[in-house]
């Protein structure tokens, strides 16, 4: 009896040392205890416990609310999308009840039936009619409106002005300062993708490793910057059939297989930066020596300096070229905050609520612009360059405090920036459906193009790429 | 009569005890096999069957048909047979060469040692983000530059981009860490060869690279036969090397393993939803491969035995 | 590490009695000649080995617009070692530390007395049905433990949480390799040896504690340090579990994965200097580990006759 006894003993003991840890905070993961009296809301965009002047920054904007709005209680829960983990986030119910995510995902995480609609609370805010038109369609599906745009970003040129002037492509202003426009004011920088050609051929020629331009062909971003590529082509890349209501894949439209005949052009004369499988991470790594031009989201130019060493003074950033001499368009899009598909109407009142403690509302209320101009500070403070965003509200009175608050902290010469005159003309949102998939098409096309240049059929490639995306639209037609 | 019984009485008294204590002592160790191996491999071969991850229809062998249907896995498994092909060629004879070369020298052995062993310190996630730095697809990226500068290449190649080159490097990179190790292992295996039979076949005026052939070889069989399998199994556990290497696994480096974990956790079909059945089919595929693998190394063992009985 | 002496090196080829070649065989001169082909191949061999090192060691030192630049040298343009310390604060590198050497520790424990105990209640005790489950032990050998990583995951987060850093160190300890190599070590264990304990009326735990495994002091190394290396090294678990969560619960190999993808990533980023510091740091300790355990390292290797 002793000896059973003994031995249960050690064995409950073996159990003991392993889940006996569990009781410890540092083991037990995220059971924090909480006042059950308040509304929760779990915050997934709440900046990671490193960023210390974030993390500061957002605790005083928690304050503000919980004070104002005692009946809900705010908690951080930092998560940063990936697609690696968002499925079992959602399994395990430790999605927080609103993140942000990126621009291509919104259908998916709808069709997986990870995120609600709110489409109802937005209207009852008064915020849908306020929110940028194409933003919002990017976020619509069936009507439902299923998320807020964090801020705007469209496709533009950008360009290392350094390089350019350097081999005598801009105009020399004084002593190592270009301008981008000649002396009769017309732009010296290039407006279409056959002079993209002719300003690489002079680089080329000019440097030993230094090529023209950068342009992605993997992960689905190669499609994606070609279907912009194919619209200025005059391209348009999937059909309704008004009386079906079915669609039709349309990649062999002339304006497309001349932009893909325009990339092979580019790599059959050695421009384009070395490589098969370029994803668009690198650019930032490339604009400062490799390439003096590449395409690039608004969104994210500040990183040519924090990620790519590159000053941003030695850089320009202008609208999309053209192939037909006739369309400029920018593909456009928005980051989204999206709502778990658990948050209750509630809690989505209240984040909606918060929204304008971090200035992230169309109000101008007070404490809305002030968080705006703390953000901006501590950006500031970070030593981080500050480009123009694209709003993503379109009421009048916002956009003015915004604008205003915006000129205040811009750190870039916007003589160099004339992409933000004309993205709102040049605005064109991504094809409508299954634009992953046909992105991923068009990669394996253009990686068919680099690996050979001499011998690769473009109209043929696309011939293949349009019958197996037509086949991936005939499911979802149905 | 009563002492007999007695003492049977005793025998299962014993034997009850000793499974009795025996299961209770082994209960918390069994139930982790259990929890970390024995169920979930269960689980993905039933999960196989069904319909979606909520075990909605039974719909048989649907997702092991889809998925042999799909591009994605037949480069997989094309991929998995190229894996095999260069891990044989550079992962296969390098430490052989080394361990052979390791027990034939008197000089500085302890150091050669250290230094071919160095790697295995390394943890895999760190060695195939060093490599991928090292094979950038530019001119200017080292291992190009090295091969333009020194060896009078004329364009530098891309080594993770490029179909031709992406697996041989990942294979480079495996060996890179491995071979010390397994070196060390052959190394053993020869020090460990009777000097006597060397010397006999010496007197036979035997030349040593026939003695090589002739004793070496056939000594080292079953250690060469077990590492051999080891090598071709270790291919199958390719996973994050491709991950890393080519942002997310093109279908030009694409292995079984990751593709599974692609179904379950970032691969969505046309309606956006993730396929975890066409996962679970996936990892039941490669387990069979696996395990029809380990069947035949131990056929070929025994076969070996049995005739070096006779 | 065995230095020669001057005078012993000259003679030594001469001397050499074991393996393919002997002393009798330099007698020819074009054995000799082998001999140094030998050595220039080990060489060539070794400095394979140390480049990737020595290459990521001096470039870590170099800056991002170094590493960006098209004219590719070698050496770092200054030897400055506060982007390190820079890195280290920014990365909350100090706590990622401690949340590896935390479950290293733990996973070495669990490793041990899990294993252990079942191997010696199967190669010892020998209750019913114990071969039933040696077999199914073996099964789970072969086959990679990550093949069923997506019900493992679930499965985890139901039972721990989500966050939870237990079933990082309780995997461990099902672990079929060490099983086995504790197992096949107690088998070969005298039987007299634990039949005279038994009499002497120690129970099987007794004997467990104060027979097998004072005896068992050697495997258990070998098992530790196969653990320790396991442990620092594993990463899809770790980055399943951790790799959602906040970045000060994360381990090293997480750590270095998640930084490292974080290029270009809106919002936050990072430099490629930075990857090439991230990874430097993380083998540092490898590389301590090695030079202190030196020959444990490179003879359990051996001994146990397999790879990991």
């Amino acid at each position: 009896m002793k000896k059973i006894l003994r031995i249960s003993l050690f064995s409950s003991f073996l159990f003991a040392m392993t889940l006996g840890v569990a009781g410890c905070h540092f083991f037990g993961g995220n059971s924090q205890s909480h006042d059950t009296s308040k509304i929760q809301l779990t915050i997934g965009f709440w900046p990671e416990k490193s960023e210390k002047r974030d993390v500061a920054m957002y605790n005083v904007w928690k304050e503000n609310f919980e004070k104002d709005n005692p009946e809900y209680e705010i908690v951080g829960a930092p998560y940063t999308y990936s697609i690696d983990t968002i499925g079992v986030k959602y399994e395990t119910k430790s999605l927080p009840m609103v993140y942000q995510t990126w621009f291509t995902e919104p259908e998916t995480l709808k069709n997986s039936g990870y995120i609600r609609d709110i489409t109802s609370i937005l209207d009852e805010f008064g915020w849908t009619n306020k929110m940028d038109d194409e933003m919002r369609e990017t976020l619509t599906f069936d009507n439902k409106i299923y998320g807020v745009p964090r801020d705007g970003y469209g496709l533009g040129l950008l360009l290392n002005i350094s390089i350019l002037g350097d081999c005598g492509l801009l105009p020399e202003v004084s002593k190592d300062v270009y301008s981008l426009y000649n002396e009769d004011g017309s732009p010296a920088y290039p407006t279409t993708f056959e002079e993209i050609q002719e300003f690489s051929e002079v680089i080329v020629d000019s440097y030993a490793s230094t090529k023209g331009m950068f342009i992605c062909s993997a992960n689905k971003q190669g499609g994606w910057q070609l279907s912009n590529y194919a619209w200025n082509y005059g391209a348009e890349l999937e059909i309704k059939d008004t009386t079906t209501n079915k669609w039709k894949a349309n990649l062999t439209d002339p304006g497309m297989v001349n932009a893909l005949k325009w990339i092979q052009e580019m790599k059959q004369n050695d421009f384009l930066y070395q490589g098969i499988s370029i994803v668009y991470d690198d650019w930032a790594n490339s604009i400062g020596e490799k390439v003096a031009m590449a395409v690039v989201g608004s969104d994210i130019l500040h990183i040519a300096q924090t990620t790519g060493g590159v000053d941003m003074s030695n850089l320009a950033f202008v609208p999309m070229p053209t192939g037909d001499g006739n369309h400029h368009y920018s593909l456009y899009g928005g980051t989204p905050y999206v709502f778990d598909k658990n948050t209750t109407d509630d809690q989505v009142r209240g984040i909606l609520k918060f929204f304008d403690y971090i200035g992230r509302s169309p109000s101008t209320s007070e404490h809305n612009i002030s968080a705006i101009r703390e953000g901006y500070e501590v950006a500031k403070n970070k030593n981080q360059p500050i480009v123009p965003k694209i709003m993503p509200w379109k009421n009048n009175e916002f956009l003015t405090v915004a604008k205003q608050l915006e000129q205040e902290y811009v750190s870039v010469d916007m003589d160099y920036y004339p992409f933000f005159d004309t993205i709102q003309d040049n605005k064109h949102t991504e094809v409508p459906v299954a634009a992953q998939v046909m992105y991923e098409m068009l990669d394996e096309a253009i990686q068919e193009v680099l690996k050979n240049p001499d011998t690769a059929n473009c109209e043929a490639l696309l011939t293949t790429v349009n019958s197996r995306f037509q086949r991936q639209l005939d499911q979802l037609n149905g | 009569m009563y002492l007999k019984r007695k003492a049977k009485s005793n025998e299962i008294k014993a034997k009850f005890k000793k499974n009795f204590f025996g299961w209770l002592l082994i209960l918390p160790s069994l139930a982790l096999f259990v929890f970390f191996v024995w169920y979930p491999i269960t689980y993905n071969v039933v999960l196989s069957f069904f319909n979606n991850a909520n075990f909605e229809n039974f719909v048989w062998f649907k997702n092991y048909a889809d998925v042999f249907g799909e591009p994605a896995f037949q480069s997989a498994l094309r991929n998995t047979f190229i894996y095999i092909f260069w891990s044989l060629i550079i992962g296969f004879l390098i430490p052989l060469v080394i361990g052979f070369l390791l027990s034939e020298i008197v000089h500085a052995r302890g150091v050669f040692r250290v230094l071919v062993y160095l790697p295995c310190m390394i943890s895999g996630i760190a060695v195939v983000f060093l490599f991928k730095s090292m094979f950038g697809p530019a001119d200017y990226d080292v291992i190009n530059v090295i091969l333009i500068r020194w060896f009078g290449m004329k364009e530098g190649a891309d080594w993770l981009g490029d179909p031709k080159y992406v697996i041989p490097v990942i294979v480079v990179a495996m060996t890179w860490r491995g071979a010390g190790g397994t070196a060390l292992i052959y190394l053993s295996n020869f020090q460990q060869i009777d000097n006597s039979i060397y010397e006999a076949s010496r007197l036979d005026g035997v030349s040593p690279s026939g003695r090589f052939f002739k004793l070496t070889i056939p000594m080292m069989k079953t250690t060469i036969l077990m590492l051999l399998i080891l090598q071709i199994i270790s291919v199958f556990q390719v996973f994050y090397e491709p991950m890393v290497m080519t942002k997310g696994g093109t279908n030009d480096s694409i292995s079984l393993m990751l593709l599974a974990y692609q179904y379950a956790f970032t691969k969505k079909d046309a309606r956006g939803v993730l396929q975890i059945p066409k996962s679970a089919a996936t990892s039941v595929i490669l387990s069979i491969i696996i395990l029809g693998i380990t069947i035949l190394y131990f056929g070929l063992m025994r076969f070996f035995e049995r005739r070096e009985d006779k | 590490m065995y230095l020669p002496s001057r005078k012993a090196k000259r003679g030594r080829l001469h001397e050499k009695m074991n393996g393919l070649m002997s002393f009798s065989d330099y007698k020819k001169k074009r054995n000799v000649v082998s001999y140094w082909v030998f050595i220039v191949l080990l060489i060539m061999f070794s400095l394979l080995a140390a480049a990737p090192i020595v290459w990521l060691l001096v470039s870590s030192f170099k800056s991002v617009q170094e590493i960006n630049s098209v004219n590719y040298r070698f050496f770092p343009n200054s030897l400055d070692i506060r982007p390190f310390i820079e890195l280290w604060q920014n990365e909350g590198l100090t706590g990622i530390f401690i949340n590896t050497f935390v479950v290293v520790i733990f996973s070495v424990i669990s490793a041990v007395i899990f294993n252990s105990i079942l191997a010696y209640v199967i190669a010892i005790i020998k209750p019913a049905g114990y071969k039933v489950i040696d077999k199914m032990i073996l099964l789970a050998y072969m086959i990679p433990s990550a093949i069923a990583i997506y019900p493992l995951s679930i499965a985890v987060t139901n039972v721990f949480g989500r966050g939870s850093y237990l079933p990082l160190f309780l995997i461990l300890g099902s672990n079929a390799y060490y099983y086995m190599l504790f197992k096949n070590y107690f088998e070969k264990f005298p039987k007299s040896l634990i039949e005279a304990s038994r009499i002497d009326g120690l129970n099987n735990l007794k004997v467990f504690f104060k027979v097998v495994l004072p005896l068992a002091r050697p495997i258990i190394g070998v098992v530790a340090i196969f653990a320790m290396t396991a442990s620092y090294s594993d990463f899809l678990l770790p980055y399943i579990i951790l790799g959602m969560q906040d970045q000060s619960t994360w381990t090293l190999m997480v750590a270095v994965y998640s930084i490292s993808n974080r290029v270009g990533a809106s919002g936050s980023s990072i430099q490629l200097n930075n990857v090439l510091q991230l990874l430097t740091l993380s083998i540092i300790p490898q590389i301590i580990i090695f030079i202190i355990f030196q020959k444990q390292i490179m003879n359990q290797g051996v001994n146990s006759g397999m790879k990991e």
